[in-house]
C-alpha cells in the first residue's frame, strides 16, 4: 500500500479515485445530516482540502476514508452549531436576501412529491447524534465501531442512539417498528 | 423497521452525482494553504539557517514537495482545461430558452448553470472564506453583459450595509473589482450599469455608470431615520427608466419607485408609483423586474400590511403593465416563502424568480418548475 506521503504518479490517480469513490456518498450523508446539499459540498470539499494538507500525519491511503467521514462529520456538526447561533442572534436589519437554508421549501413537496424529502424532514427531527448514528449505520454501512471511531463516543452509545434512532424514526414517519 | 428496509431507504434518497470540478478546486485550495504555510516556514527556515551557519553547523534542505506540485500541477492542468472551454452564454436551447445561465449560490459560489437540465457546469469563483462560514459570501445580484461574456455580480463586505461589485468573464478567469456598491444592474445594451451606493445604512445613491466613458451619475439620494436599502434594480427595455425596489427598517417607508435616469430624481415628497396599491388595498408589490415589452413582472402579498381586508391571503408572481393593471399570473407561491430575485431572458418569455432558495423557471408564462437549488439569484440573457 502506498503511504500518502510517497513520491508518485500513482498517489494523484489515487486521490480522483479517492473522490470518485467517495466523495458522492459523503456529500449526501452530510446533506442528509445538515439537510442542504450544496453546504454538504462545501463541507467534504473541505474535509479533502485537509486530507491534501495533512502531509505527514495521514501516511496510509487506507485510512483516508475514514479521515475524510471524521473531518466531514465534525465539519458537518460545526455548521449545524452555528447555524444555531445565527437563529438565535436574528440581525436587526432584515435582509432580504439572505435565504433561510434550514427551511424546507413547500414547492419542492408539491413539485417533486418525493418520499426522499419526508426521510430528510424526519431526519431533520431527531437529536444531532441520533441523525449521525442512522446515517453512518444505514447510509455509510459502518459497524459499530467505525461509528464510534467517527464520532468519538463508545460503542454502547452507538448502540444506544442507532435504537433509540430507529424507535423515533419509524414514530415521525408514522409506520410500525 | 428492518435494518435492510432502513438500509433501502437511506439509499432511496441518493440524488445527483459530485462534479470532479470540486476536487480540483479542493487541490487549488490546498495548494494555496500550503503555499502560504511555506512561505511563513521559509521566513522562519531562513532565521534558523542564518543562526546554524553563524554558529558553525550545518543545514540539510529537505524539498519533499515534489508530490505536492505534481498532483497539483495536474489538478491546475485539468482546472486550467476546464475554464479554456468555451460555454456561450448567448445561444439558445432547442427550448428556446437561454442555454445557460449564471448563479449565486447561498454557499458564495458563481457558477454556470445549463438552463435545460440546472446542473451546474462550471465553477467561476468562490468568494466564500471556507474556514470562516461567517464572512464573505454573495449578495445575489447577478447581471451579465447582452453578449454573455460577462457577469457582474456583488459580494458582502466587513460593512454589513454595503457590499462590492466585480466582475469575471464567464469563460473564467480572474475577478475584476468594479467599485463600492451592490445590485449591479446593466441596460439591455450593456453601455450602463446601475447600482447602489450605500453611504450609511440610513443613506443610499442609485448611481448609473457609463461603461464607455467610466462616469458615475447619482440619480437619486435617500436619507432616512432608519436603516434603508434597495433590494433589486430593473432597467427599462429604452433604458431611460429604472425600477428600484427600496425597502427599510420602517416597511411603511418601502417604496417601489420608476426614476428617470436622464435627470435628478427626488421620491419621498412627491408621489411614488406603487403598480396596481391603488385598486389593491393591502397588497405589497416587490422585486420588479421590466420586460421586453415595458411589462413588470413582480412578486405580489396580498393583505399582509392590512389583516382586517376581507381579501384571502395570497402570493404570486405576476405581470402588470405600466400603469398597474395585471396582464398575467405566472405562479401562485407559498406564504411563507419569500419570492425574490425576479429575471427575465432578453426574449421575455422565460422567467426566472427564487422561491425561498429554489430557482424557479417558467416559459411561456406556463407553471413555473425547479430549475436549480441553494441559490440567492441568477440571470441569463
Amino acid at each position: 500500500m502506498l503511504g500518502f506521503g510517497q513520491t508518485s504518479k500513482l498517489d494523484d490517480s489515487a486521490l480522483v479515485k479517492l473522490f470518485d469513490e467517495h466523495a458522492p456518498k459523503l456529500v449526501h450523508a452530510v446533506a442528509l445530516l445538515i439537510h442542504d446539499k450544496y453546504e454538504a459540498e462545501e463541507i467534504v470539499q473541505e474535509a479533502f482540502v485537509r486530507l491534501m494538507t495533512s502531509g505527514r500525519r495521514l501516511r496510509n491511503l487506507e485510512r483516508a476514508p475514514a479521515f475524510l467521514r471524521s473531518v466531514a462529520f465534525n465539519l458537518a456538526r460545526n455548521q449545524i452549531r452555528h447555524r444555531d447561533v445565527v437563529r438565535r442572534k436574528t440581525p436587526l436589519l432584515i435582509d432580504p436576501l439572505e435565504g433561510d437554508q434550514t427551511r424546507s421549501t413547500p414547492e419542492l413537496f408539491v413539485l417533486d412529491n418525493l418520499d426522499a424529502s419526508a426521510l430528510a424532514d424526519a431526519l431533520h427531527q431527531l437529536s444531532e447524534r441520533q441523525r449521525e448514528c442512522l446515517v453512518l449505520r444505514y447510509y455509510m454501512d459502518l459497524n459499530e465501531a467505525e461509528i464510534a471511531d467517527v464520532l468519538g463516543i463508545s460503542k454502547g452509545s452507538v448502540k444506544t442512539h442507532t435504537s433509540r434512532g430507529v424507535e423515533a424514526l419509524a414514530v415521525k414517519m408514522g409506520s410500525e417498528k | 423497521m428492518r435494518d435492510e428496509d432502513l438500509r433501502m431507504m437511506f439509499r432511496s434518497t441518493e440524488e445527483g452525482s459530485v462534479s470532479r470540478e470540486m476536487f480540483y478546486k479542493a487541490q487549488l485550495l490546498a495548494s494555496e494553504r500550503r503555499g502560504r504555510r511555506n512561505a511563513t516556514l521559509s521566513a522562519v527556515g531562513g532565521a534558523v539557517l542564518s543562526l546554524t551557519l553563524f554558529v558553525g553547523g550545518f543545514a540539510v534542505v529537505n524539498n519533499n514537495d515534489n508530490r505536492v506540485s505534481t498532483v497539483e500541477n495536474l489538478a491546475l492542468a485539468e482546472y486550467s482545461k476546464l475554464e479554456s472551454k468555451t460555454l456561450s452564454l448567448g445561444s439558445l436551447a432547442s427550448s428556446g430558452r437561454p442555454e445557460r445561465l449564471v448563479g449565486a449560490s447561498s454557499a458564495g459560489r458563481l457558477v454556470v448553470i445549463n438552463g435545460s437540465t440546472g446542473k451546474t457546469e462550471r465553477l467561476l469563483t468562490q468568494v466564500k472564506d471556507p474556514n470562516d462560514q461567517t464572512k464573505g459570501g454573495l449578495l445575489g445580484h447577478v447581471t451579465l453583459t447582452p453578449e454573455g461574456d460577462t457577469v457582474y455580480f456583488d459580494v458582502r463586505t466587513a460593512d454589513k450595509c454595503s457590499g462590492q461589485i466585480k466582475k469575471i468573464s464567464t469563460a473564467g478567469g480572474q475577478v475584476g473589482n468594479v467599485i463600492d456598491g451592490y445590485a449591479p444592474t446593466l441596460d439591455s445594451v450593456g453601455s450602463k450599469l446601475a447600482y447602489v451606493r450605500q453611504t450609511t445604512c440610513n443613506e443610499l445613491s442609485i448611481v448609473v455608470r457609463s461603461l464607455v466613458q467610466q462616469e458615475d451619475v447619482v440619480i437619486v439620494t435617500r436619507k432616512l431615520d432608519v436603516a434603508q436599502r434597495v433590494a433589486s434594480l430593473s432597467w427599462s427595455p429604452d433604458g431611460r427608466q429604472l425600477i428600484g425596489d427600496f425597502r427599510s427598517d420602517d416597511p411603511s417607508k418601502n417604496r417601489l419607485v420608476y426614476l428617470d435616469v436622464t435627470r435628478v430624481n427626488t421620491f419621498d415628497s412627491s408621489p411614488t408609483l406603487q403598480p396596481g396599491q391603488q385598486s389593491r388595498n393591502g397588497t405589497t408589490y416587490e422585486w420588479p423586474t421590466f420586460l421586453p415589452d415595458g411589462n413588470i413582472f413582480l412578486s405580489q402579498r396580498c393583505c399582509d400590511l392590512n389583516p382586517d381586508s376581507p381579501r384571502q391571503e395570497e402570493s404570486r408572481l405576476v405581470v402588470l403593465d405600466s400603469q398597474g393593471k395585471e396582464q398575467g399570473v405566472v405562479a401562485y407561491g407559498f406564504l411563507d416563502v419569500p419570492h425574490t430575485a425576479t429575471a427575465s431572458d432578453v426574449s421575455g418569455s422565460h422567467l426566472l424568480y427564487m422561491s425561498g432558495t429554489d430557482l424557479m423557471v417558467s416559459d411561456d408564462r406556463a407553471r413555473p418548475g425547479i430549475l436549480a437549488r441553494g441559490l440567492l439569484g441568477a440571470a441569463w440573457r
